[in-house]
């Protein structure tokens, strides 16, 4: 069973919501949009530096951009192990939530 | 479009840059500016920037918590190799840590000494405003500076300068014999004060209201110790004491005097019991006057109008009226500074400090300590060579020289603890020696506070990182492919750093300094003890508080001289190594006056002392004449100008009193100042007119005998007190404690220098007998003799050490001139102990050296060049 810290979820799949465009900047806004709060640059790299070192993300260097002087933005893409994961957190949560669950919201 | 027009704050870059490493910090500040450009464009670069700030202190918490995470990680790793690097080279790193730990253990110990005699009297609430009047007093030709002022001083001042609060008088009553009922008790630490006392100062009145308690005459209050002595835990209020036969009633207990004050008190009696207290006369030192400031007034404004003050008062509005007293000077002394400062020539309650100790004790301390660091520096850059591999390792698995910074920092600050924890546990274990060495008690309980903490960590940490931080630039800088290849690499570094040999020399220079140092300081002590004085101290045994025997002295001294091993007695007022009284005289064919150090004593006194007379005759019980007769020293005689002094007359009070006799010159006092004139006056046959002193000269033979044969015989005239003696020669010795105190201290902290240069040469010379084992081997090989070799090796080492010398000895020499000046009598500075100390750091330092160069020396080649 894979266990991710939430903060870590939500990261993940604000990068597989992103496809080909997740970066930094942009995983903020995702991030933010989704949970409809402000989240900090410090909030989020926490998380995807430790979703990059268990090999949940990928982490490669784009090409330059001019917008960023020059310098190369780091791209952030699922692995395989983690579209598994995310896979597997539906699960758990399909499981945890059961159907008498919904008497908490009434 | 200008990729530097509309970056981010360099500030906040900075912030970023600290916690995160190369790639992420690039990325952070990459996502940062984008972000920010974004806001610049919309919303304007004031709000932008604003934005940036905040997001940038939110993401702070993040930042950090990632830091730590990934950081422990390392840590673990880097400790590891620490602990592993210690112990596979563990006489490297026990030099390393002895080295600092000594130094440490040296500067922990000064700061005490110096926090100790910074915190002096600062106990007192009105600390910053409190002052005491001393003043200058010009007679004649010499200045004095004294304590006692005119006791209508303090009251003078309070009505002419609204800007002081409160003044107090106190005056040392001294020695004196206290009684309670049949008991009596011998004291000196008598007070007498004003009542305005707990105005001025902070002591704590435990019982009795601090307004009222010294109001009126014959009233006491004691401290909380003599109240145990005398009474136990019994109430003293409403008691009575008889103090030299005035009876005080005690009205008042008070706290006792904190050791960091500058006067110590055990009673404390009212002022005004004195009638000398209320003499209106201007010319009378009696007591010490202290005052206080109102809050914000300058003490430099009220001394300016001193002058004046004194000329109204004092001169009558002319200068130069009065005859004997050419001026009278006053002057504040700020009450925080008296234990340091103050060094007046007549009446100071206790002797003082000196601030020019705190000054050569911090100096030695932190060249002690800068020794200890330079162990360091020296042998983590030598060792730089073993380090390298794993260096090199370390980069090429990606770690980049921030990391390797912090890495060789954070080893450094644990060689720093651990020397910390060594150098507690060594001050633990000498503290009783130390505290003798600088002749007080300092209590460990009151240091121990927060902000010695506090200190404590800052010192740690600036002993680690200041003494790691060349090592980790030198260690960190090394490129990979070069230090993995390993090609003759570390021979070459080693031998080339300039720093390194600029190092050792300014060790050694220090060592070298101290050592001459110590050594002029012993000169000069040897001289005190040799000197040839011009009286005879030894054997001579003080009789003091000899006026307890009332009309039985001269029966003392007969009873005495019965006995055989008893040579000569005489009875006196004075005897070298105390104070003499100076009394004012005018010699024939002169209107002025001059000052004489006078003093009475019988006939015997001379043989007593083994003085010289240079003319005439002294004191003789065959003369009735004597009474009215006067030896002077030859210095007198000098300065008056007389060729012929027999016969000359002096005017003292009211009557001539003939010169018959010259002294040859002694010295009376110590030798910090010059021979000046001296007087002395007959104490005629009875011996009870003047004189508490008896000096009995005996045979060298069994002192104990002696001794209780004087006991004896005192007791057998029953005075009301044990004898109480001394012997002249460490009353003499006495003069010089201050000498003999610096004596001790510079031999100590000179050997510890040396010994922790000679502990980082030691090091160092066993890791070159290390790295040059092949080259030693293949000398061999090729014929080179083991002299060769020797000197090979050792040659480097002790040029530095002769360089050492050569700067040492221009400093020294200025350094113990200058000390010397103190001293109207002094060594001269030889070119010997120079000499000495040089060869001496010369022969340890060869000695040092030569224990590895000869077991590198003596190697088989075979075992050294078996792998090549």
């Amino acid at each position: 069973m894979i266990l991710l810290s939430r903060s870590e979820e939500i990261v993940l799949l604000a990068i597989w919501k992103l496809k080909d465009n997740a970066y930094g900047v942009s995983i903020r806004e995702q991030v933010s949009k989704d949970t409809g709060h402000e989240w900090s640059f410090g909030a989020i790299y926490k998380p995807l530096k430790k979703l990059v070192h268990n090999a949940y993300v990928e982490k490669r260097s784009s090409q330059p951009f001019a917008e960023r002087g020059g310098r190369s933005k780091y791209m952030y893409s699922l692995t395989s192990a983690g579209k598994k994961a995310l896979k597997e957190i539906r699960k758990i949560y399909k499981a945890v939530w059961t159907e008498e669950c919904k008497a908490i919201f009434d | 479009m200008n990729p530097h027009k509309d970056s981010l704050p360099f500030p906040g870059k900075a912030i970023l840059w600290f916690f995160q490493d190369n790639d992420d910090y690039y990325q952070a500040v990459g996502d940062f500016e984008e972000a920010y450009r974004d806001r610049v464009k919309t919303q304007g670069s004031a709000r932008a920037k604003l934005w940036f700030w905040s997001q940038l202190f939110k993401s702070l918490p993040g930042f950090i918590l990632d830091h730590l995470y990934w950081r422990g990680v390392m840590i673990k790793n880097y400790l590891k190799i620490a602990f592993r690097n210690f112990k596979s080279h563990k006489g490297f790193s026990f030099i390393n840590i002895a080295g600092l730990a000594v130094g440490v253990a040296c500067s922990l110990f000064v700061l005490l000494f110096v926090w100790d005699e910074l915190k002096y009297d600062r106990f007192h609430k009105k600390a910053d405003r409190i002052y005491r009047i001393a003043q200058y007093i010009h007679i004649e030709n010499r200045i004095d500076s004294a304590l006692p002022t005119p006791p209508i001083l303090a009251d003078t001042l309070l009505k002419d300068f609204p800007q002081i609060e409160s003044a107090t008088r106190i005056h040392k009553v001294g020695w004196s014999i206290v009684k309670r009922g049949e008991e009596r008790f011998e004291e000196s630490n008598i007070y007498s004060v004003d009542s305005s006392f707990f105005e001025v100062f902070s002591f704590k009145l435990l019982q009795g209201n601090p307004q009222t308690v010294l109001d009126n005459p014959n009233e006491v209050v004691l401290t909380r110790s003599t109240v145990q002595r005398y009474f136990g835990r019994g109430n003293p209020l409403g008691q009575f004491l008889t103090i030299d036969q005035e009876e005080f009633t005690v009205t008042g207990i008070i706290e006792d005097a904190p050791r960091n004050s500058h006067f110590h008190f055990d009673f404390l009696t009212s002022i005004s019991t004195y009638p000398r207290s209320r003499t209106t006369r201007w010319f009378e030192g009696f007591c010490a006057t202290y005052i206080v400031l109102k809050k914000g007034e300058s003490p430099e404004k009220l001394e300016a109008q001193f002058p004046e003050f004194v000329l109204k008062y004092m001169f009558g509005g002319k200068a130069g009226s009065n005859r004997v007293f050419k001026d009278w000077e006053y002057f504040l002394q700020p009450l925080t500074d008296i234990h340091l400062n103050s060094h007046l020539l007549i009446g100071e309650f206790e002797p003082n400090s000196h601030v020019a100790y705190v000054y050569i004790f911090s100096i030695i301390a932190v060249f002690i300590l800068l020794i200890g660091c330079i162990n360091f520096v020296n042998l983590s850059t030598a060792r730089a060579g073993i380090r390298a591999t794993e260096v090199g390792i370390r980069k090429v698995f990606g770690s980049n020289r921030s990391q390797l910074i912090r890495q060789f920092l954070g080893e450094s600050l644990l060689f720093s603890i651990m020397a910390f924890v060594l150098a507690f546990i060594l001050i633990a274990v000498f503290m009783p020696a130390y505290q003798s060495l600088i002749g007080k008690d300092i209590p460990i309980h009151e240091i121990i506070t927060i902000s010695t903490f506090i200190s404590l960590v800052i010192l740690i940490f600036a002993v680690g990182l200041g003494s790691g931080l060349y090592p980790a630039f030198v260690l960190s800088s090394f490129r990979p492919a070069v230090v993995i290849k390993g090609s003759g690499f570390s021979t070459q570094r080693f031998r080339s750093s300039a720093l390194r040999k600029g190092l050792i020399v300014f060790q050694f220079t220090i060592s070298i300094v101290l050592f001459i140092g110590m050594g002029v300081v012993y000169q000069q002590t040897e001289y005190f003890q040799n000197k040839r004085l011009g009286f005879d101290r030894e054997h001579v045994i003080v009789v003091k508080n000899a006026n307890l025997l009332g009309q039985n002295k001269s029966s003392f001294k007969a009873k005495l001289l019965q006995y055989p091993d008893i040579q000569s007695v005489s009875a006196t007022s004075w005897l070298p190594g105390r104070g003499t009284s100076l009394r004012y005289i005018t010699p024939q064919g002169s209107k002025e006056g001059v000052v004489l150090a006078m003093f009475n004593c019988d006939q015997d006194f001379l043989n007593t002392l083994k003085l010289q007379m240079a003319e005439g005759r002294f004191f003789s019980q065959g003369y009735s004449t004597d009474n009215r007769a006067i030896v002077i020293n030859q210095e007198t005689a000098r300065q008056l100008s007389w060729n012929q002094p027999i016969g000359k007359t002096f005017r003292i009070s009211k009557d001539d009193y003939h010169v018959i006799g010259v002294l040859e010159d002694f010295h009376y006092s110590s030798l910090h100042e010059k021979i000046n004139k001296m007087g002395v006056l007959y104490n005629g046959e009875d011996l009870v007119r003047y004189g508490d002193l008896f000096a009995v000269l005996v045979r060298p033979k069994d002192m104990r005998n002696i001794l209780q044969i004087i006991a004896q015989t005192w007791d057998s005239f029953s005075p009301s007190l044990p004898l109480n003696y001394s012997f002249l020669d460490q009353d003499y010795a006495r003069l010089y404690t201050a000498e003999m105190r610096i004596r001790h201290i510079t031999t100590a902290f000179s050997m510890l220098a040396m010994l922790v240069s000679i502990l980082g040469l030691f090091g160092l010379a066993a890791f070159t007998a290390e790295q040059r084992r092949k080259e030693v081997g293949i000398r061999k090989v090729l014929g080179a003799s083991i002299l060769d070799i020797l000197a090979l090796m050792s040659k480097d080492f002790l040029r530095w050490v002769v360089i050492s010398n050569a700067v040492a000895w221009p400093v020294a020499y200025m350094v113990t001139r200058e000390w010397l000046q103190n001293f109207a009598y002094r060594t001269p500075i030889r070119i010997e102990v120079f000499i000495v100390s040089g060869v001496f750091a010369l022969i340890i330092a060869g000695l040092t050296v030569s224990y590895q160069t000869i077991k590198a020396s003596l190697a088989n080649p075979v075992d050294s060049l078996r792998y090549e």
